[in-house]
């Protein structure tokens, strides 16, 4: 490559070297390397395979999404395929989530492995295009990318008649401008036309009206990833990785008060506290626990430990982003940053979202000055409580909801701020 | 009209997608990594590339954070002061460089070599506290190798 900006050495483990047995290491994959060690082998097995069936196993995989929201990516297909071609195929490398970094490592690191994810995942739904929308803030993701498919193009894996296969693909490479609503699917698929990153209204999903109106599907980086290791071991041995609900490794970017930050590959079975303590070294100095947050969306007190790292109800969800603030930190200051995010990232479609995060982050500067009036937090309540009803999209759903996870949990806290006991 | 170099480039974007509209934020890019912001002048210029009216393209660069049309600055510093930075000690790594360069966020540099911009969170949490200059992307380790660093960029 002839010039690549400044990359970080993020620390990753794994003690099941699948998604990260390469990326472990601090250095960029060439292709050579990633053949080496068997890589495309799964996309000469895909390609002798029925469409049809390709998505059978990954259904029958039980690969959930991991960008968020946990939605069966072999559901997601089905559903795609169900609608008339063209369609497309879209990788969502917007990775902005606060606490986020695990669609990093593997770009910089693996991105062989994305680009054979993405073609057996095009292959299997039908898309002779497929996209990488990869954030603005990831320059050297985006070079990488441009290269690997170089490389890939030049030994016959994509282009015209994929290794004599009859099947075509083109991938282009797309970055964001720095929003963090552009992750948001429907908002990502108008940025990718060349608009303003607004996102749609639901329904109509992207795989019945996505990109330029057609069926469209949008996964995650790390979903991707998956897919040629279900190719490669079949949908049956893939399932025995990780507890039989929630098959598949996952990996979980930890970073905060901890002794060693970094991303950490893993079954789903592990539970909160293994995460912190047997893998990623514990507290710094050994302080107390005070709070767990997953990115900007949920806040878990130290009483929830043993909350598992699966997406069942109970479980710690999301993107498995893991930071970790001890009793040295401040919560209402800590809902005062979320506040300031969600101010920032909404696209300012909707009005509650619009008003209420604006609202919501104003109110808290006054309460954490002890400025607040007693009408101040009644108003601040009021507004947490309504961001989300009437929202078009994801991040108004949530715009309040870590600030009132951390009042109900962390009462206290929020008390030393109030002229007098207002009830939420 | 462009300077031959950054028309080629303009062009080899957007010849680059299926459409050409989609080319829209690499031309952004690519405008203001040539000249430290995106002048006014050059959105006209871009609309008639892409066959796009005006008013499109200047609300998306509006909408976009990362592109600048107010002030040029031949470097630019995004300093994360999202969550895990700011319980992380974001604030000695904002002090050093305010004190460095001497300007507060948001300004430039007199020299016009430095812009400082407030940024959240850039993906790099486990080695916050984090910032980026132009594509580059570094964690904080004190304030002798921030010299270092900052030498780097003229
Ligand atoms: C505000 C918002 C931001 C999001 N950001 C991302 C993101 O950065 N990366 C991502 O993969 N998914 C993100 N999502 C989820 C996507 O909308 C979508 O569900 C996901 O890309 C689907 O991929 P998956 O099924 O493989 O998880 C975001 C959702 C919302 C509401
Ligand atoms: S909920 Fe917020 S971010 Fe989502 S579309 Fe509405 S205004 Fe935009
Ligand atoms: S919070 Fe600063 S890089 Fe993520």
């Amino acid at each position: 490559m002839k010039y690549l900006p400044n990359i970080l050495e993020i620390k990753a483990e794994t003690t099941l070297n699948l998604l990260l047995a390469r990326a472990k290491k601090v250095k960029t994959h060439s292709i050579d390397e990633y053949i080496e060690s068997g890589g495309y082998n799964a996309l000469k097995k895909a390609l002798s395979m029925d469409p049809k069936e390709i998505i059978d196993w990954v259904d029958k995989s039980q690969l959930r999404g991991r960008g968020g929201a946990g939605f069966p990516t072999g559901k997601k297909w089905q559903f795609a395929v169900q609608n008339p071609p063209p369609r497309y195929f879209v990788c969502n490398a917007d990775e902005s989530e606060p606490g986020t970094f695990k669609d990093r490592v593997l770009i910089e690191r693996d991105p062989h492995l994305l680009i054979e994810g993405m073609i057996i995942s095009s292959y299997a739904i039908g898309a002779e295009k497929a996209f990488i929308y990869i954030r603005g803030e990831y320059p050297a993701g985006y070079y990488i990318l441009r290269n690997a498919i170089e490389e890939a193009k030049s030994r016959g894996f994509l282009g015209k008649n994929i290794l004599g296969s009859g099947y075509s693909l083109d991938i282009y490479v797309a970055r964001g401008g720095g929003a963090y609503i552009c992750g948001e699917e429907t908002a990502l698929i108008e940025s990718l036309e060349g608009k303003r990153g607004h996102p749609r209204l639901k329904p109509p999903f992207p795989v019945q009206k996505g990109l330029w109106g057609c069926p469209t599907v949008v996964n995650n980086v790390e979903t991707i990833c998956n897919i040629p290791i279900i190719v490669e071991k079949g949908w049956e041995e893939y399932r025995y990785i990780g507890p039989s609900e929630y098959p598949g490794p996952k990996l979980f970017p930890v970073s905060g008060k901890i002794k060693k930050p970094g991303v950490y590959e893993l079954p789903m079975n592990t539970t909160l506290r293994e995460l912190i303590f047997k893998y990623a070294g514990g507290t710094l100095g050994n302080k107390k626990i005070k709070a767990i947050l997953s990115g900007a969306l949920d806040c878990f007190s130290a009483d929830e430990l043993d909350t598992p790292m699966d997406y069942s109800p109970k479980g710690f969800g999301g993107t498995g982003t893991v930071i970790v603030l001890t009793e040295e930190d401040n919560i209402v200051e800590l809902c005062l940053k979320i506040a300031e995010f969600y101010e920032h990232e909404s696209c300012g479609q909707c009005t509650p979202c619009r008003v209420g995060c604006y609202e919501q982050h104003n109110l808290l500067k006054k309460i954490i000055k002890g400025d607040a009036s007693e009408k101040d937090w009644e108003a601040f309540i009021y507004i947490n409580k309504h961001i989300q009803p009437t929202s078009i999209c994801g991040l108004g759903a949530v715009a309040g909801r870590l600030i009132r996870q951390a009042m109900e949990k962390f009462p206290k806290e929020f008390e030393r701020y109030k002229p007098t006991v207002v009830k939420y | 009209m462009f300077e031959k170099e950054l028309e080629e480039k303009l062009k080899s974007h957007i010849n680059y997608f299926p459409r050409k509209e989609q080319a829209i934020l690499m031309c952004l890019h690519e405008i203001q990594n040539h000249y430290g912001y995106i002048p006014k002048e050059s959105l006209k210029p871009l609309s008639d590339m892409i066959g796009l009216p005006l008013n499109h393209v200047e609300g998306v660069v509006a909408f976009y954070d990362m592109f600048d049309t107010e002030s040029p600055a031949r470097h630019r510093i995004r300093v994360c002061v999202s969550i895990v930075c700011h319980f992380m000690q974001k604030d000695k790594l904002i002090s050093a460089l305010k004190e460095k360069l001497g300007i507060d966020m948001g300004e430039v540099t007199e020299d016009g070599r430095f812009k400082l911009i407030p940024v959240q969170c850039i993906g790099g949490c486990s080695e916050a506290p984090l910032f980026m200059i132009d594509e580059d992307t570094y964690k904080f380790e004190g304030e002798e190798k921030l010299d270092e660093i900052l030498a780097k960029y003229t």
